[in-house]
């Protein structure tokens, strides 16, 4: 039962994006093994290719040192190999044995064989310790349980390597511990575990070895017990994107944006915004550091009013905004440049003229008696492309643009207007490097002509660098406040690794598993 | 009038007998949409049966061989549709109204082209589908006058509600079945392929909704007219949403649209001034309300926040 | 770099335009191929009825127009909804009522007003009866999230078997003709003048007409029909840019509604001048091959109304010179909408498949290849 599985120079490209760049990974039996690294760092697609999911363009994958070629999941799971997506495969209104059984049911005179699909459940639950019984139905477990559920449906399948992809990310935390328990119960029968998150922490209660991403590469390999959280988080946010970004310094004016102790809940209905107070003041950037999904974007979408807020309230400039509507707010002057801007920020199939009017065809000069003014609106889009550098005309569609573009016209509508509060999320996530400087200039400019800014990055050194305030967000709390000028990347690594947090129940240290 | 003699066994025989079509066409409807396809091509495939059950029949004589080639028949327009969505990626649901359309309209040609006549067609010698008399069940008052006496299709009807059930909820293929149409992906890593689940789901319903063809144009009608099903293969699809997609819930609704098509029959006759459209119209609107109430429900679980944005 | 994308612009834009045209018409000749093997099969002579339709466009001009009229409008219902990716398919549900509110005020009020006004009034009532049976659907959908499939599918039994009741009960018409079965016969003063002396196409067709140019111009230019653009393109977009997603959805399937019902209103100002129990005939489900052979786009659905309607009409010519049931042009219609919604499938799943070969492994894989 020596499982040995090694990924050899494995790399894949997507267009002229390349998620993984001649990726290793070596993964032993008996052993957890980490991969670290912020989203869109290329874990999942390592993953992926691991699991037959997808193909890569180069490079070679051998279990047991024998290479290995893997056409679908099926291949990937009759070699021993399987995963628990961090959205369950499950299918909520189905039974646990149902689920479990799934394409692969045992059979009595051609009708499932229920008594054997029970038992099934509970002899596997029971040697794992997984503590799952086979009859409520999926949607009624808590999300904890229903993580057992599929790390059980995966070990039914024979997996000796069980990809587990960002499981801690919907848990709570007593039910983080309990899976922690689960994880070395697994490794103590020489199982191996590939184990991806990026939450330090617990990467440190629970693996031998770890292996830190950072866009499509590898750049960090550590033994758990030789390493740190410290460390760890230095070497996933890099130091590679040193901008020189020139700004002088800030001159805080009025507090435009007021928010007091907001709380918001995620699409799942747990609380992700845990009691945020923040003032952002004119002429001034506000930057949050921190980990991803520690209730960044639910802050964001909650004061773009898109994402109704559970208590607490967000004032503009004295006017009470909580439960007004996005366009209220954007009337008002709150600009937003959305996390995923290709998906939530353009419609593409219209044309440019079309987006970059989206939020203000509204007014007076864009439309008159529910007509739009074509040739304002035309005046205006022309006026943008010039001033933002989008190459394009103003009736060609987004989809026809490249990617660099399309993000243009976004940033050319938010900021265009000289917003008297911007949301920015993640401004330089999938922009070329070369196209970094210019937003980050872009952002400054923005800050200098009087709007309040709030920047929301997971790269540490750009909202170091660009912030004149620095928060860092844990666990849906602004969990320090920073002066950016002063402030050591250690301290904030420290910080968004969750070291200053308020005590909570700890993964047990679990690294000598075998 | 009074009221016991209007609900008599008569009116419940026939609510039977009419809900039999709209219960064949409701449980192929709710297989296909189980497994994640909106099939409103029911009443086409229905159509469909009730021209090959008369075509074969005419043919070879023999009205059970008539059952067959209606079966197929609806098979086959189903084949066309599953076609059409799996293989060449159309929209479900405009694909649903183009097979109706040519359904429709290929009968009527075919009726012509074939037999050489227009609008209804009825073999010589034409003899529909024999009552069963099913002699304990006759002694059971009220109850037995209705069942028993009724054509074999009824009969295949309600043994279909059970054999649907169980192939649903007792077989891998159920299962299959089930988690496709929830959640595809759960049942792609789990090895199964949505394609060939959703293809078998519409193939089925075809069968089902060849045999209510049959039923309507051999059990009794004994002929073939255009357009005859009249609208009772959507009818079948709204019995499908009002029994929640469950197969017992699914006759229970069609009983219900039966016994209103039954008791409209019955109005018309009578001295009583209820319209009988009117009373038609009811279990619709019951389909409506609970299928409303179903994703109320569901909606009120997952909150507001989604709802604003109405997704798609 | 700058300057070859602009010639590619400019080589591209023509063409683009010529090669939709060039693909829809691609497709009818594929329709029109498996209608003829069809008809080949079954004994028919293919050449002789597809002639005597062509013949029948033309000497029958004013009959195509006659059914070119409602077409176009539930061709228009169809691609305001489909722009919006909003699935109205109740249109037939939405015409009935539309027809039955035009009756009623046919009937009791107009007869009292000045003739263009009433006839005004009927079509404006008929449009708005449409409009408010579609508003359920929309209601229960921005509320609870019902699909709007379901719930309009379901109101076109609704309103068939309420027109039959009020026809049969209520609306009963007195007069000896047909009485039984439709309601009593609206002043003739309401009836629309037809376009010649004893001819079927009535001025309605100019109605038609005006109406697709109008929801051309609505979508292109009004602030709504932005609106319905940008959210049938991206629904998580328009909430985020502050339209109202409830709101758009509300009206574009009022607004559908309201085109379907306008079409009940011109049938029955323009020639049934009276309610039957059972008119549709499919003249909704028809609107969507209207429309998607004009990609749903309003002046083109002018084009493609009337090549509909004089298919429709065709039938008739078709049974009385060559022998040939009038069905084949239903038949017609089925695959081209069948072709046409196929290969639109086909290429989205061209352009995905990609990411579908990366994802679902090998069988697609191979059969694709």
């Amino acid at each position: 039962m020596t499982m040995h599985i090694q990924l050899d120079r494995i790399t894949k490209r997507y267009g002229r994006l390349i998620a993984n760049d001649e990726v290793s990974l070596v993964v032993e039996a008996g052993t957890v093994h980490a991969i670290v690294g912020e989203n869109g760092a290329g874990k999942s697609t390592l993953m992926n290719t691991l699991y037959g999911l997808v193909k890569p363009d180069s490079g070679t994958i051998s279990i047991n040192d024998e290479p290995v070629s893997f056409h679908g999941p099926r291949d990937a799971i009759a070699r021993g190999i399987g995963m628990v997506h961090q959205h369950f495969m499950l299918v909520p209104s189905l039974s646990v044995a149902d689920n479990v059984i799934i394409g692969s049911a045992p059979k009595r005179r051609g009708l499932i064989d229920r008594r054997r699909a029970r038992e099934i459940v509970a002899r596997v639950s029971e040697e794992y310790g997984l503590h799952i019984e086979p009859d409520p139905l999926v949607r009624d477990l808590p999300v904890g349980a229903q993580q057992r559920v599929e790390i059980l449906k995966a070990l039914h399948r024979g997996a000796d390597v069980l990809i587990l992809d960002e499981p801690t990310a919907v848990l709570t935390p007593p039910e983080a511990v309990e899976l922690g328990r689960v994880i070395r119960q697994l490794t103590s029968v020489g199982k191996a575990v590939l184990f991806i998150s990026h939450k330090l922490k617990e990467v440190m209660a629970v693996s031998d070895e770890i292996t830190v991403m950072r866009r499509g590469r590898v750049t960090g390999h550590f033994a758990a017990a030789e390493t740190d959280e410290r460390e760890l988080a230095r070497t996933m946010v890099g130091r590679d994107v040193l901008t020189s970004v020139v700004k002088d310094a800030s001159e805080p004016g009025d507090v435009r944006l007021d928010v007091r102790d907001l709380e918001a809940k995620d699409d799942r209905g747990q609380m992700a915004v845990r009691g945020v107070t923040i003032e952002l003041r004119a002429g001034n950037i506000t930057g949050i550091a921190g980990v991803e999904g520690n209730g960044q974007t639910e802050l964001i979408e909650c004061l773009a009013g898109l994402r109704p807020a559970e208590s607490g309230s967000i004032e503009l400039a004295q006017t009470d905004i909580t439960r007004s509507t996005p366009r209220r707010r954007r009337d008002l002057g709150i600009g937003h440049i959305p996390e995923d801007r290709l998906k939530r920020g353009l419609a593409p199939n219209l044309s440019i003229e079309d987006n970059l009017v989206s939020t203000t065809y509204r007014q007076k000069r864009f439309t008159r008696f529910g007509v739009v003014r074509t040739a304002a609106v035309r005046e205006e889009a022309t006026a943008m492309i010039e001033r933002f550098g989008i190459a394009g005309r103003p009736d060609q569609a987004i989809a026809a643009l490249s990617g660099g573009n399309m993000q243009k016209v976004v940033v050319a509508r938010e900021l265009g207007g000289d917003p008297a509060v911007v949301l920015i999320a993640q401004p330089t996530r999938g922009v070329d490097v070369g196209a970094i400087e210019n937003i980050h200039r872009e952002i400054v400019a923005l800050r200098d002509r009087g709007s309040a800014v709030l920047l929301v990055s997971a790269e540490l050194d750009e909202v170091m660098s660009l912030s004149d305030d620095l928060y860092v967000m844990y666990d849906g709390q602004l969990v320090a406040r920073l002066d950016p000028a002063t402030a050591d990347a250690n301290e904030v690594g420290m910080h968004m690794a969750g070291i200053s947090a308020v005590a909570e129940p700890e993964l047990p240290a679990g690294g000598g598993g075998a | 009038m009074s009221l016991s003699a209007f609900f008599d066994a008569d009116l419940l025989a026939s609510t039977v007998r009419v809900a039999a079509p709209v219960l064949l066409a409701g449980l192929g409807g709710l297989i296909t949409m189980r497994a994640g396809v909106y099939n409103i091509a029911l009443e086409g495939q229905m159509i469909t049966g009730c021209f090959a059950a008369i075509a074969v029949t005419a043919w070879t004589g023999n009205i059970y061989l008539g059952i067959v080639g209606g079966m197929l028949a609806g098979a086959l327009v189903s084949a066309l549709l599953a076609l059409a969505v799996l293989r060449f990626g159309a929209n479900d649901i405009v694909a649903s109204i183009a097979i109706n359309l040519l359904a429709a309209g290929l009968t009527a040609f075919l009726l012509h082209a074939i037999f050489g006549v227009q609008g209804t067609f009825r073999p010589d010698g034409m003899v529909g589908l024999p009552a069963i008399r099913i002699p304990l069940l006759e002694k059971v008052p009220i109850l037995g006058p209705a069942l028993s006496g009724q054509t074999l299709l009824v009969y295949v009807a309600v043994v279909l509600v059970a054999v649907t059930h169980i192939m649903l909820y007792r077989t891998p293929f159920g299962l299959a079945i089930r988690a496709v149409g929830e959640k595809p992906d759960a049942a792609r890593t789990a090895g199964v392929s949505p394609t060939l689940v959703k293809a078998v789901s519409v193939l089925y319903s075809g069968l089902l909704s060849g045999i209510a063809g049959a039923h309507l144009a051999l059990g009794y009608a004994s002929e073939f007219t255009v357009g005859m099903t009249a609208g009772r293969g959507f009818t079948g699809f709204s019995a499908a949403i009002f029994g929640q997609l469950n197969p017992w819930y699914t006759w229970a609704a069609s009983l219900m649209f039966g016994l209103a098509e039954a008791l409209g029959l019955r109005v018309q006759l009578s001295s009583i001034a209820l319209p009988p459209n009117v009373v038609q119209m009811v279990p619709y609107v019951l389909a409506i309300v609970a299928i409303s109430v179903t994703c109320a429900i569901r909606a009120w679980r997952l909150g507001a926040a989604r709802r604003r944005e109405v997704a798609e | 770099m700058r300057k070859t994308t602009a010639a590619r612009r400019l080589t591209d834009l023509l063409p683009g335009a010529l090669q939709g045209i060039a693909r829809q018409l691609f497709s009818l000749i594929l329709a029109f191929l498996i209608v003829a093997v069809v008809l080949w099969v079954s004994g028919y002579n293919a050449g002789s009825v597809f002639a005597t339709l062509l013949r029948s466009f033309v000497d029958d001009f004013h009959g195509m127009l006659r059914w070119a009229t409602p077409l176009i409008l539930t061709g228009l219902a169809t691609a305001v909804a489909f722009r919006a990716r909003i699935w109205n398919i109740g249109m037939d549900g939405q015409l009935y009522i539309g027809a039955l509110t035009g009756t009623v005020v046919g009937l009791y009020v107009a007869p009292h007003l000045p003739g263009a006004v009433g006839i005004a009034l009927v079509l404006l009532v008929s449009a708005l009866g449409g409009a408010l049976w579609a508003l359920p659907a929309a209601i229960l959908r921005v509320r609870w999230g019902v699909p709007e499939i379901i719930t309009t599918i379901l109101l076109i039994q609704v309103a068939a078997l309420l027109v039959s009741w009020l026809v049969l009960g209520p609306l009963k018409g007195r007069g000896a003709l047909g009485a039984s079965l439709s309601s009593d016969q609206i002043p003739r003063n309401l009836w629309l003048h037809p376009l010649a002396w004893h001819k079927p196409a009535t001025i309605g067709l100019y109605v038609s007409m005006v109406v697709a140019v109008f929801v051309g111009w609505y979508l292109m230019r009004s602030r709504h029909g932005f609106e319905i653009r940008t959210f049938g393109d991206n629904r998580q977009f328009s909430a985020y840019a502050g339209m109202s997603n409830r709101w758009i959805f509300v009206r574009t399937m009022m607004t559908s509604g309201a085109l379907a019902g306008l079409a009940g209103g011109l049938e029955l100002l323009g020639s049934m001048h009276r309610l039957p129990n059972d008119f549709a005939g499919n003249l909704g489900f028809q609107g969507v091959a209207v429309s998607l052979v004009a990609q749903n786009n309003p002046f083109a659905i002018i084009i493609s109304g009337v090549f509909f309607g004089g298919l429709k009409n065709g039938g008739t010519s078709l049974q009385l010179y060559t022998d040939t049931p009038r069905d084949v042009v239903d038949v017609i219609s089925a695959i081209v909408i069948l072709v046409i919604t196929a290969r639109v499938g086909y290429q989205l799943f061209q352009r995905r498949a990609p990411h579908l070969l990366a994802r679902f492994g090998r069988r697609r894989a191979r059969s694709d290849a």
